[in-house]
């Protein structure tokens, strides 16, 4: 109680002023992420190191994948991805639910797969130096 | 007003005194900023900013220049003891420290006592924050895709920003009282 009514009478009115526009700026940046976060266009799915097969995230699908530690059921709809079921023990994987943003992952590491969602237009470089 | 340090060398006591306080303070910052980094975090190089708690007593018990002496010399040492010298983490740190500093020694000298310790902590720390997404976003990385962290260390600094504030408020005032400074 002390602790808090020093603070209290520590904190002045630009304190006050200065708390509510960075709290503001905080909740805002929440949003602003989520509105800025691009919803992606395909999924980049790899499994036990060999290339890449690319799925449309546009068109529903249900399907099952040949893992390193048994099969994982793999649906598409609403636009997003997400491993149903899989026989990995810990089903971390299942847990983590929907991805649909570009640059979100969903990695099974028993099972060696990785779901990647990448947007319509790749980026055209490799790197950018300055 | 001159600040305490000022005024103890000019009243003919040793300047000694005050370049072992000075190095205390850095000594003090050294170890917050090596335990900082052994705390996790979602990406390797970006820290809370702890260790401007040391940026911040130095600021109001020594002024402007002395802060950010132990600032940079807080850096230098945490960069020789965990071998990351001249490596991303030393760049985010230092570029963090920089423009921290430099922000908090500006609101103290343009604002004077409008905001308190507390108030200076968290422009501190959100710029240290800042600095350090901006970095990491536009040069380091060089992918905007970190801006997703940018949520996550807003609200982060605001917690540690007033969390050190609060240290500092009680560092200072009891500094003052004991005549420590």
């Amino acid at each position: 109680m002390m602790l808090i009514r020093e603070i209290y009478h520590t904190l002045t009115l630009a304190d006050k002023i200065l708390i509510a526009v960075l709290t503001a700026l905080s909740v805002a940046s929440f949003f602003l992420v989520g509105y800025a976060a691009q919803a992606g266009a395909n999924a980049l799915i790899t499994v036990a190191g060999q290339p890449p097969t690319r799925k449309s995230l546009q068109h529903d699908d249900l399907f099952i994948l040949e893992g390193a530690a048994g099969r994982a059921l793999i649906e598409i709809s609403d636009g997003s991805i997400l491993i149903r079921d899989s026989a990995c023990p810990q089903k971390l994987c299942v847990r983590q639910g929907r991805i649909r943003r570009v640059g979100e992952i969903i990695v099974c590491v028993p099972n060696k797969i990785t779901i990647w969602i990448e947007g319509r237009r790749p980026n055209p470089f490799d790197a950018v130096t300055g | 007003m001159p600040s305490p340090a000022e005024r103890t060398v000019k009243s003919s006591q040793p300047a000694l005194s005050h370049l072992t306080r000075l190095a205390v303070l850095a000594a003090a910052g050294s170890v917050l900023f090596l335990f900082e980094s052994a705390i996790p975090r979602p990406l390797p190089w970006l820290k809370p900013g702890l260790s401007n708690l040391v940026s911040l007593v130095a600021l109001y018990l020594y002024g402007f220049r002395s802060a950010f002496l132990i600032m940079l010399l807080r850096v230098l040492i945490g960069a020789l003891i965990l071998g990351t010298f001249f490596n991303p983490g030393f760049v985010f740190a230092l570029g963090g420290g920089c423009v921290s500093t430099i922000l908090m020694g500006w609101a103290v000298a343009a604002f004077r006592a409008r905001f308190s310790i507390i108030g200076v902590s968290l422009i501190g720390a959100f710029s240290h924050n800042l600095t350090q997404l901006l970095l990491a976003a536009f040069w380091i990385a060089n992918s905007p895709r970190l801006f997703y962290l940018a949520p996550l260390m807003l609200l982060s600094s605001l917690f540690s920003g007033f969390l050190v504030g609060i240290f500092a408020h009680y560092f200072v005032q009891k500094a003052t009282k004991l005549r420590l400074v």
